[in-house]
């Protein structure tokens, strides 16, 4: 059976994701979090909770309905109740600590992106535990804590069984929206349609679970990336209660020693996390941790180090998989095998899923050559929201899809080299230089500054190239602009280095050329 | 050459961490579990690299948790 008949365009994704593990097994808990948990039959109703308030509020089909909501079991109903109901579930980026230092002032304060997010969206309706957070302004709200909504909903709204009609999407409806850093800064919007929700489990599950039915039904999976982040989400709801798993839901960011905790309390099958935060595990991790119930481990965002793979499996004894995908692609459309593929190397591509490599001149390269990577295959979306600038760049009229990075072959044993823009990916997020850059100019003691991507350890970090105010920069001094970047960005915004320079590389129309100071620091 | 508690605590705070957090670790504890992070200890390795000139191999880097870990190594 091919992969575009294996996934029904025509189905709503929250209702076959629901319905058929609520009637095949609706005691097995869906959700873990913190000492509670949700079966599959509590979460198909309260989802159905969520799409009735909607109803309720007159939330019309195809309007987009914003989550401000940590990872909870409040985020997995209100993302597929508002799927049932037709509207379009948004989700804004994980909430930050409050910095401790004065807030910056650009697009890198999550307070302002969540606005820009919010009106780009033209959100009518937002979901939150903090109905108090500054983006919430001017915008309807529905509270809830992190279980579910706190408004009754009156007798009689709540549909019964045999009442629940799930909204039945055309080919062109849309069923969640996420969004992704711009090379600008500015955030994209990229619309997934409800067949998409189900490529994962129909393509990328086999690839790495194996072929048999049901491959996940048996698992517990744990996800240190965020339900609103694209690989979290696919992880969580596009594989694992897409594939009828247990889904231990992790509060709050994923710091190291409370991954290490829910390891040895919850005992999860299947760990899908990034390489910084699997080094950081290893760190953590006594002689007395107990990983035995790991039988899978996956990791994305950036190649893993070989001296890292080797490290984890004789700690764990499981070998990681490594994917590679994107917000766009949503479902991860490279996946290496263990023990076949190379570490560094992106593996094969994921059933379903076609790449190439072209040159500047749009031609094929040759094995061994540069090239950017292009792919196709099910479930990418084929438009950014509002930005035909952009889908008519990156979304081609020949259905492949540009992923901005740059390869080099044999196909069969591809190596990622870097972006063809500016941005970088580190600690399996997306970094805007220049967001970190105009946090750095406002330092007293930096003058001018440009961010560039550096290696330690095989792993992708941030270097501050800073031309100091006084000439008399030391090593205090930079230690000081390091904690001046943490206490005012997220932590993979952070640079791990400042190299004092006295200029900088710029065209001769005064560009930053922050290419050139890669891994040069 | 030998590294003392003293130097070890200059080169953490040149990497970024709080003068407070350095002046309250405890020298057997993971430093993961006393608020360094992700961020802090690929800082740290980088620190030790231009301070003292010491480039540690990836393998060892794994072994390194707590600060008497960091001592023993830059003792060698």
């Amino acid at each position: 059976m091919s992969v575009n008949a294996a996934v029904n365009a025509a189905v709503n994704a929250a209702a076959e994701i629901l319905g058929k593990n609520a009637a095949r097994h609706p005691d097995k808990p869906a959700l873990l979090f913190q000492e509670g948990a949700r079966s599959y039959a509590q979460l198909e109703r309260d989802a159905w909770r969520f799409a009735a308030l909607l109803k309720r509020r007159n939330v019309a089909p195809q309007s987009m309905v914003a989550l401000g909501l940590p990872n909870c079991p409040a985020f997995v109903a209100a993302f597929l109740g508002a799927i049932l109901h037709g509207a379009v579930p948004v989700p804004l980026p994980a909430s930050l600590p409050a910095p401790s230092g004065p807030p910056a002032s650009d697009a890198s304060s999550p307070g302002q992106e969540r606005r820009f997010i919010l009106e780009d969206a033209g959100a009518v309706l937002l979901i939150t535990d903090d109905p108090a957070q500054p983006c919430a302004s001017g915008i309807a709200v529905l509270p809830c804590d992190l279980w579910g909504p706190l408004e009754d909903l009156p007798l009689g709204d709540m549909p019964l069984v045999t009442d629940r009609i799930p909204f039945s999407p055309g080919p062109d409806d849309l069923a969640f929206m996420l969004y992704t850093s711009g090379s600008t800064g500015r955030p994209k919007g990229v619309p997934h349609k409800h067949a998409d929700l189900l490529t994962p489990s129909a393509t990328l599950g086999p690839a790495i679970f194996g072929a048999r039915p049901e491959p996940l039904s048996g698992e517990v999976l744990l996800s240190t990336s965020s339900l609103s982040f694209s690989y979290g989400l696919m992880a969580q709801i596009g594989l694992g209660l897409a594939g009828g798993a247990t889904v231990i839901l992790h509060s709050g960011p994923a710091a190291a020693g409370e991954v290490v905790e829910t390891l040895a309390v919850r005992k999860p099958t299947v760990l899908f996390s990034v390489p910084t935060t699997f080094d950081a595990l290893l760190r953590t991790m006594d002689a007395t941790s107990d990983l035995s119930s790991l039988r899978c481990c996956v990791s994305s965002g950036e190649a893993m180090p070989a001296s890292l793979h080797e490290a984890w499996r004789q700690r764990s004894g499981v070998a990681v998989t490594e994917v590679l995908g994107s917000t766009e692609t949503f479902t991860s459309f490279m996946v290496t095998r263990p023990g076949r593929d190379k570490p560094g190397t992106l593996g094969s591509p994921t059933p379903g899923f076609s790449v190439r490599m072209v040159g500047e001149d749009e031609t094929e390269v040759l094995d061994g050559a540069t090239g950017r990577l292009l792919v196709k295959g099910p479930g990418i979306a084929t438009a950014y929201w509002r930005r035909p600038d952009r889908t008519a760049e990156i979304m081609r009229a020949d259905g492949w899809l540009e992923t901005g990075d740059l390869c080099q072959g044999p196909q069969e044993q591809l190596r990622h080299l870097g972006r063809s823009d500016d941005r970088i990916r580190t600690g399996g997020q997306w970094v805007v230089p220049s967001q970190v850059e105009q946090c750095l100019r406002e330092h007293p003691a930096v003058a001018d500054c440009a961010v560039a991507a550096c290696h330690v350890r095989g792993l992708a970090y941030l270097c501050a190239f800073v031309i100091p105010v006084a000439s008399n920069a030391d090593a205090a001094l930079g230690g000081d602009i390091l904690r001046y970047a943490k206490e005012r960005l997220a932590r993979h915004m952070c640079p791990v280095k400042v190299a004092f320079v006295t200029t900088l590389p710029r065209t001769a129309t005064g560009k930053l050329q922050r290419r050139r100071l890669q891994n040069q620091e | 050459m030998g590294v003392t508690r003293e130097q070890l605590a200059e080169i953490f705070v040149h990497a970024g961490v709080k003068k407070s957090v350095v002046d309250g670790l405890q020298a057997d504890v993971p430093l993961t579990k006393q608020g360094l992070d992700s961020v802090d200890y690929p800082a740290i390795l980088v620190a030790i690299k231009d301070m003292l000139g010491i480039e540690i191999g990836d393998k060892e880097a794994c072994e390194l948790k707590t600060l008497v870990d960091f001592e023993k190594r830059l003792s060698k």
